[in-house]
């Protein structure tokens, strides 16, 4: 099994994912900028209205809430899958201005053989199951 | 030594030099895949690697078709099977950049209106569903709210929670039946933003790449906390799709069918805004 990083050229139409992903995490981070200075809530959750439990989503905006307050700890507690996201964001964002500086030409990419593949795919799974059970642990606290 | 393999926009993955030989013998790899492994500055096709020469079968004599899954377009174009409607809404939403590449320019607007409409048939019905239980669950405050709205028609004042509901109802099969018609109109609106950029393809094209699009979302838009994620992928989908079909930078495509659009809507909406205050 072999899972590692690799640093290659892109494939003839691969997506440029060093431009892309940081203008979707730095466009997301200024539209949830804009939103929080209104002040605004989003609207209930409709899962946790009907039946009580939280959704895989609950807990989101209260962690990006903390965190642009600088309440990390709080942030992870609330939404841990969501602040993986954030975190992973920011890295990837200073990992592409790094490669855009430098003008390099290979890419860092995931190498994942199909073993590695499945299981990774399984352990989403399994994580994200964990992850539902910690939201019902948590969240109604 | 290991060898990365990409089929068109996708990374199939990291292979030694026996499996792709077998993988070419059995149809699996084909000679048009890209491959590296380190310390090569760029892609080749597995064509060009003297390695491979002898497990590349010979080309038919006629100059043949290439295999169905080589040619890269929403699998509901091949035919009307289940498996194809499935592949179709994941290539859609998780493949765009493959999936549209290769979209017939002939063709009429039917397969794409009947896959409309059977991703619609889920999704409507789920949305319905699922506000008939929120209605019943937790309706009766939001009724008498809405109830006590003055100059409302007596009809509507003496409804109960089982007439929101079979309105609601009503309304969802109505929107059904309009949903596919009326994307008629807005992919002649997309094709008109379009036209300053000389697109590849004409209106039918337009049309057929967009109701790709849209209806492979519809199932994930009508379910709540999902749809924060799944509008604006489509959004993301539905530029990938255009610009694919037609030939186009992408964001030319993202500039004129959804940066302007929102000006020009965000334009009227600040002028009414500013109208309105005035007249105050």
């Amino acid at each position: 099994m072999k899972i590692g990083f690799v640093r290659r050229p892109a494939f003839p139409g691969e997506l440029n994912h060093e431009f892309v992903w940081p203008l979707v995490f730095l466009g997301g981070a200024l539209l949830a900028w804009a939103w929080f200075l209104t002040g605004y809530q989003l609207p209930a959750c409709i899962f946790h209205e009907v039946t009580g439990w939280p959704c895989l989503g609950c807990g989101g905006t209260r962690c990006a809430r903390q965190a642009v307050a600088g309440n990390f700890f709080a942030a992870l507690k609330f939404h841990p899958g969501f602040f993986t996201m954030l975190l992973a964001g920011a890295g990837w964002t200073i990992y592409s201005a790094l490669f855009w500086l430098r003008r390099d030409t290979l890419r860092l990419r995931l190498a994942l053989d199909e073993r590695a593949d499945r299981l990774f795919r399984r352990s989403f799974i399994a994580i994200l199951v964990l992850h539902w059970a910690w939201q019902c642990y948590y969240l109604p606290r | 030594m290991e060898i990365h393999i990409a089929r068109g926009a996708t990374q199939l993955g990291i292979f030694g030099a026996e499996e792709i030989t077998a993988g070419l013998q059995s149809g699996r790899f084909f000679p048009t895949d890209n491959a590296w492994r380190a310390g090569m500055a760029a892609w080749v096709p597995l064509s060009q690697w003297a390695e491979f020469n002898s497990a590349i079968p010979a080309a038919p004599a006629d100059g043949g078709m290439a295999p169905a899954a080589a040619v890269a377009m929403p699998a509901w174009e091949r035919g009307s099977s289940a498996g194809n409607f499935f592949g179709t809404i994941r290539d859609v939403i998780l493949n765009p950049l493959t999936t549209f590449d290769n979209l017939p320019a002939e063709g009429g607007p039917g397969r794409s209106i009947l896959f409309h409409y059977l991703a619609g048939i889920p999704a409507y019905t789920l949305f319905f569903a699922l506000y008939a239980a929120l209605l019943s669950y937790a309706g009766e405050p939001f009724i008498n709210g809405f109830k006590s709205t003055a100059g409302l028609p007596a009809a509507l004042q003496q409804a109960t929670v089982g007439t929101f509901i079979a309105l609601l109802g009503g309304c969802m099969f109505c929107l059904f039946l309009i949903a596919p018609l009326a994307h008629f109109l807005g992919a002649a609106i997309t094709h008109l933003l379009l036209l300053p950029l000389s697109p590849k393809g004409g209106y039918m094209v337009t049309f057929r790449a967009t109701g790709y699009v849209q209806a492979a979302f519809l199932p994930l838009l009508v379910i709540p906390c999902i749809n924060y994620v799944a509008l604006p992928w489509q959004l993301v989908t539905s530029v990938i799709a255009l610009s694919r079909v037609h030939g186009l930078a992408w964001w030319k495509v993202a500039l004129m069918v959804i940066v302007l659009p929102c000006c020009l809507c965000g334009g009227i909406y600040g002028a009414l805004i500013v109208a309105a205050f005035s007249a105050r």
